[in-house]
Parts: C-alpha cells; sequence; structure tokens
C-alpha cells in the first residue's frame, strides 16, 4: 500500500466513522484477528486521478455493519430496516472514507474520480492480503481496510 | 414557509438519514421527494415543482455533474437552485461546480445543523 494512502486512512478512518454513525474504534490486535473462517461482508470502490490510480476494500463482521446501518438511519438494531440496508451501509462508509482520505493524502487540489462502490463476493476473503491492512476493533467488531494504491 | 426538496443519491441509506437529519434539524419541509440518479431527478423535475435539489456527485446513468449542467441548459429548471452534497473534497472541483452555478456545497458526512444552514442561506435568499 503507498504510505502516503495509508497514513491518510489511519487519520481518516476512525474519525468518518465516529462522524457518520457514532461507531467507536479501537487497535485490534494481531492475535485477535479472525482467520479464514470468518463470515465477514466486503466491499471495494476504484478511484483515479492525479496521477494515482487504485482502490479502497473493506471486510467487516455483519453485526458490525449492522450497527453502522441502524446507527446512520436512526434504528434499534433489530430492526428489519436495518438489515435491509447493511450492504448499501458498508458502500457509503467506504464511499465516505475514500473521499476523505484522497484530500487527506494528496490535498484539495487534485480531482479524483471515484467509481461506484461494489460488494465483494465472501469467497474473496482472503486472511493473508488482509494481514497488510488497518485492522479495527468497532465496537467489539472486527473490520480491516485495506488500500491497493 | 415549507420547502419541498428533491433529494437525489444512489443511496437509499444515505437518502434515509439524510431525511432524519431534516427532521432533526427541524426543517420546515412540505415534502421530501427522492431520485437515485440524474435522469430520475430530471423527469421529476420535469413534472412538478421543487424548492430546491441536494445532490450526490457519483451517480449510475447520470451523475451530479452532469444533472446540473442539464439542470441549467434547461430554461425552466436553470433557475432552481441546487447543492451538492458529496463526498468528493477536491477544491478544483467545488469551484467548478460554483461556477456552473450551483448554490452550496457540503462534503459527507454532514450535520444536520449543516443541511439546516445551507437550506436556510440558499432558500432563504432565493425565495
Amino acid at each position: 500500500m503507498n504510505p502516503v494512502f495509508r497514513d491518510a486512512l489511519n487519520h481518516v478512518t476512525v474519525r468518518i466513522m465516529e462522524e457518520a454513525a457514532f461507531l467507536f474504534s479501537d487497535d485490534l490486535p494481531p492475535a485477535d484477528r479472525p482467520d479464514a473462517d470468518w463470515q465477514p461482508i466486503g466491499a471495494t470502490l476504484r478511484f483515479e486521478g492525479n496521477d494515482q490510480s487504485g482502490s479502497l476494500l473493506v471486510w467487516a463482521d455483519v453485526d458490525m455493519v449492522r450497527s453502522l446501518a441502524s446507527n446512520m438511519l436512526g434504528l434499534d438494531e433489530d430492526d428489519p430496516a436495518s438489515g435491509m440496508h447493511v450492504a448499501d451501509a458498508l458502500k457509503e462508509l467506504l464511499n465516505m472514507i475514500l473521499g476523505n482520505v484522497l484530500t487527506e493524502a494528496w490535498g484539495t487540489a487534485p480531482v479524483f474520480h471515484l467509481g461506484i462502490p461494489e460488494l465483494l463476493d465472501a469467497s474473496e476473503w482472503n486472511p493473508h492480503t488482509a494481514a497488510r491492512g488497518l485492522w479495527l476493533s468497532v465496537e467489539g467488531h472486527p473490520v480491516v481496510f485495506w488500500g491497493e494504491a | 414557509m415549507a420547502y419541498t426538496v428533491l433529494l437525489v443519491d444512489d443511496s437509499e441509506t444515505i437518502r434515509m438519514a439524510m431525511i432524519r437529519a431534516f427532521s432533526m434539524a427541524k426543517l420546515p419541509m412540505d415534502e421530501i421527494i427522492q431520485a437515485s440518479d440524474g435522469l430520475k431527478a430530471l423527469e421529476i423535475l420535469r413534472s412538478r415543482w421543487v424548492d430546491m435539489v441536494l445532490t450526490d456527485i457519483n451517480m449510475p446513468n447520470m451523475g451530479g455533474m452532469e444533472l446540473v449542467a442539464a439542470m441549467k441548459a434547461d430554461a425552466e429548471l436553470s433557475e432552481i437552485p441546487v447543492a451538492v452534497i458529496s463526498t468528493e473534497g477536491s477544491e478544483t472541483r467545488i469551484k467548478e461546480l460554483m461556477a456552473k452555478g450551483i448554490a452550496g456545497y457540503l462534503r459527507k458526512p454532514c450535520k444536520p445543523e449543516d443541511i439546516r444552514d445551507l437550506l436556510h442561506k440558499t432558500l432563504g435568499e432565493w425565495k
């Protein structure tokens, strides 16, 4: 991962989760990270501009994303409507984080073109690839972000 | 006076969160209409009156930049104020949008009071 992008991701991610959904995060030590049996939900978003291109990916525990959706919508976590918005909420979280990461990394002068967030197939989850990512414990649930930039 | 606002965003979650923000900000809303992209927004705008449009930039089919351009090129829509609410923070892009005549810009995630201030500023000056 580009070190500038990685630094920006570290600075921005925790803040955006707090501002967008009142979700608080801590670093997740390697010993507490899930293994290949984990059943997360994932999403990816591509960007290009300023002679850069790449993507931001996230894999998150489903319970964390349910909290994300319910907090964004002001609903109880057991409200069926929260469950209906899990995938969309994760994609929008990725959108908000990437938009803010790009200006954190390269300033406000460049114009970046963001794609449309897409869900990842669960079969693509790979703990070895994710080992290089930013691991967080969000309200006690594991989440990992990393950039291919 | 109550406002009719058209929200344009491909994320239903964001549209619902925005509607919640309108409520939290105690804005005098007559109706909040929703569209999932610029094309659907244009269909709505050509069929009924709205006081203001709030649009995202990155959407399938027709994005916010194209929506703003289409509205400004249409004599019947060109005076409707449009504000952009997006994750993008490029000053270059914001200046480009301002040059096209948008009424304001907010960056996601935004607070209910930011939305309230934007609507008050825009509709207070335009109505």
